[in-house]
């Protein structure tokens, strides 16, 4: 079993792009019902032991796939039959991961069962059917009952652009006592590491480029979201007041644009690639143009989120500065809308038109971020193909559309 | 307590410290307007880095108008090295306080900021529109961002439900019932509690630094009546600087001569230039508040001193609790 005791080996290989996601993703334990737990510590959280796992083996078990695994399951580690504490970690570290449920955070659970587990290392994923953690006695009693040595912070209330302009406040506040429950109750449980997870839209909105990790808090973010924008950035003054008090080593990343699957497909509100690839699948299948928001010539850096999560382990166990670090792919793989969306009507082999609406604003037109820093520790991390990733998600996309968030 | 009897019934949050105190002077001095109902609190009455009081008490006064000026504060030494309480106890007091206002449908908040908080590198006079145009001095970074904050907040709830929170950014503020601790306090404290016990011991005083900082010092009282105004004039949400303008800048040689001249000290004057001597100026532009109030006058900086440091008033400067 892959959480837990057992000793699934598998070491996170940085020298390439993993292998594809076919074949298809090994099944996952039966959705854990309450009161329904093994006795075991990974049973506890998974439900019925399957045996250890090897890469390529065909487990029988109920097949509940979605080409990555994982949907329905109940992530709950505990249930009412009083599981009360999960003791101490059996290894070396034990890592709870919040957010789980989102596009990070289901990257980072696809990793870590396709090999990157280290042996003696306990992952727990958890995500809001868990606890409310805008809620600090929630918060506390999950982290006493888990007692991570690790976390992976990914939680957040996050929406699209219209969402944010109106919601200021929400934003600010929600994500300020998320943030500040889980640090907090990491320090408390004695965590020796925490790494969140920022954004490259909180940076100053005046700027030089390309921006890198010391230049967060030189101006004002862009007013739209400022109330994200500076919940995310204190993160970063959170971590540095608690090395600086108790000279623990909480720390974040910055990722630039992220895709992958179970992304949020919505168009209205998620974000640009997602929006293009479910506009593709709807221009296909009622025969019509894509149409693109805006010009088409801002220019991202995508980074996919399987590179991502496996960059986020490598932070987790050998990254040490309080001083965030950015994970993206370098400036010269910064690709405008257009050429994003012209990937996407390839790899779904799109044969309409495709228009670009100039009435609809293109946002920020540029927002490169460096990668110095990320490429003078690992200057041999090679980044899944962009195209080859959105063929990924296209793929993933198509064939999970009913399940998929939009 | 019931609704309002008049017009506005006002809650002042850190009654007991230097600004609060002033603020019940002046509102018993004669400022209070009829129908204004004015609630004084402090520690004693609630925990404000605690939720649930802080709403109890809310719910209990239901405010129409909130003076915040409760937090944790501290000298230079404490902030260096208590940054993660100074940040995350005020930024509870904070959310607390004005989420509990905007609870109950208090009409206004005016809280109060400071100009440590301002960007360590920038051009000068500091002005209202510069608070977030780069990091704060790293030693109290806690402080300062917990303090920030407060700003982004009130954009937030004007922008989401259009509430009319709003803060003040005083300079230098003195006066009776401030902080005399001389590790502690602030620098002219400090000094007026150095002379007073260099007469006692007929000793030097000793003034740390160099005495060339400059600042803009602004008496308590002053402060007090312009935070009223604030509270019933002022309906912006962008904050506003209360100080005395630039050309009342001092350096801290001269206060310190203004002390000893007050104090009547005729003992040496040193300075101790191994000590550090903090920013060498925080220059404040009081423009915005001299459009709104051109004539409005400071009580002269000398004459104050001399009501600080009288012998007679050394109870009612609160000494005997530095």
């Amino acid at each position: 079993m892959w959480l837990g005791g057992g000793d699934v080996s598998g070491q996170l290989d940085l020298s390439g792009p993993q292998e594809a996601i076919s074949p298809p993703w090994r099944p996952h334990p039966v959705p854990l019902a309450p009161g329904s737990l093994g006795p075991g510590l990974g049973q506890l959280l998974w439900g019925p032991v399957l045996s250890a796992v090897t890469p390529g083996s065909d487990v029988s078990g109920e097949l509940v796939s979605d080409g990555w695994g994982h949907d329905g399951l109940s992530l709950t580690p505990f249930g009412p039959t009083g599981a009360a504490n999960m003791g101490e970690p059996q290894g070396s570290m034990r890592i709870l991961v919040t957010g789980s449920s989102g596009l990070v955070g289901r990257a980072i659970q696809k990793v870590v069962a396709d090999g990157a587990r280290l042996p003696g290392e306990d992952w727990v994923f958890v995500s809001s059917k868990d606890a409310d953690l805008t809620d600090a006695a929630q918060t506390r009693a999950l982290f006493e009952k888990v007692r991570p040595t690790h976390v992976i912070h990914l939680a957040a209330m996050v929406g699209g652009l219209f969402r944010n302009i109106k919601y200021n406040l929400d934003f600010w506040r929600k994500n300020v006592h998320i943030n500040d429950n889980v640090l907090h109750s990491a320090f408390e449980v004695g965590a020796r590491k925490v790494v969140s997870c920022l954004s490259t839209c909180i940076f100053p909105d005046k700027t030089t480029y390309p921006i890198d990790e010391t230049m967060i808090h030189n101006g004002p973010p862009h007013s739209s979201n400022f109330g994200y924008s500076y919940a995310k950035r204190m993160i970063d003054v959170q971590n540095r007041a608690y090395f600086q008090q108790h000279g623990c080593t909480f720390t974040a990343v910055i990722p630039t644009n992220v895709f992958g699957p179970h992304d949020n497909f919505n168009i209205e509100d998620g974000h640009v690639l997602p929006g293009l690839i479910h506009k593709v699948h709807l221009a296909k299948s009622s025969g019509s143009a894509l149409t693109v928001w805006g010009t088409g010539k801002p220019r991202r850096q995508f980074i996919y989120s399987l590179d991502l999560a496996r960059l986020f382990i490598w932070v987790l166990r050998e990254y040490n500065e309080v001083e965030p670090i950015i994970l993206s792919v370098g400036e010269e793989d910064e690709v405008s809308i257009q050429e994003a969306a012209e990937a996407v009507v390839e790899a779904m082999d799109f044969h309409g038109d495709v228009t670009f609406d100039t009435t609809k604003s293109d946002g920020q037109f540029k927002k490169t971020a460096s990668n110095g820093k990320l490429r003078a520790y690992l200057p041999d991390f090679r980044f899944t193909p962009f195209k080859q990733a959105v063929k990924e998600t296209c793929a993933w996309f198509t064939d999970n559309y009913e399940q998929a968030r939009k | 307590m019931g609704e309002p009897q008049g017009s506005m019934r006002i809650l002042v949050t850190g009654s007991s410290g230097l600004v609060g105190r002033a603020i019940q002077k002046v509102v018993a001095d004669g400022a209070r307007l009829p129908g204004e109902d004015w609630v004084f609190v402090s520690s004693k009455d609630a925990d404000l880095t605690d939720a649930a009081q802080t709403r109890a008490l809310f719910e209990k006064v239901r405010p129409t108008h909130v003076i915040h000026l409760a937090a944790m504060v501290g000298g230079l030494f404490r902030n260096i090295k208590y940054n993660l309480d100074f940040w995350r106890k005020n930024v509870h007091i904070n959310d607390n306080v004005l989420h509990s206002a905007f609870e109950v449908g208090a009409r206004k908040v005016v809280s109060c900021l400071s100009t440590c908080i301002f960007p360590d590198k920038t051009t000068y006079p500091i002005d209202e529109t510069m608070i977030h145009n780069g990091p704060p001095h790293s030693s109290n970074f806690g402080y300062s961002y917990a303090k920030r904050m407060i700003d982004v907040q009130n954009r937030a709830y004007f922008q989401q439900h259009g509430c009319t929170f709003t803060a003040v950014i005083p300079t230098n503020v003195f006066g009776p019932h401030d902080n005399f601790n001389i590790e502690d306090g602030h620098v002219l404290p400090g000094l007026i509690h150095k002379v007073h016990l260099a007469k006692s011991s007929g000793s030097a005083l000793t003034v740390w630094g160099t005495g060339k900082p400059r600042r803009q010092f602004i008496y308590s009282l002053d402060l007090a009546r312009l935070f009223i105004w604030v509270l019933r004039e002022y309906n912006e949400v962008e904050p506003i600087i209360l100080s005395v303008g630039e050309e009342d800048e001092v350096s801290i040689q001269e206060a310190a001569e203004a002390v000893v001249e007050a104090m009547d000290f005729h003992g040496d004057v040193t300075f101790d230039t191994t000590k550090s001597d903090g920013q060498f100026k925080k220059t404040a532009s009081n423009g915005k508040l001299r459009a709104y109030l051109p004539d409005f006058r400071f009580t002269p900086f000398k004459q104050v001193l001399i009501l600080c440091c009288h012998l007679d008033t050394w109870t009612c400067c609160g000494l005997g609790k530095s």
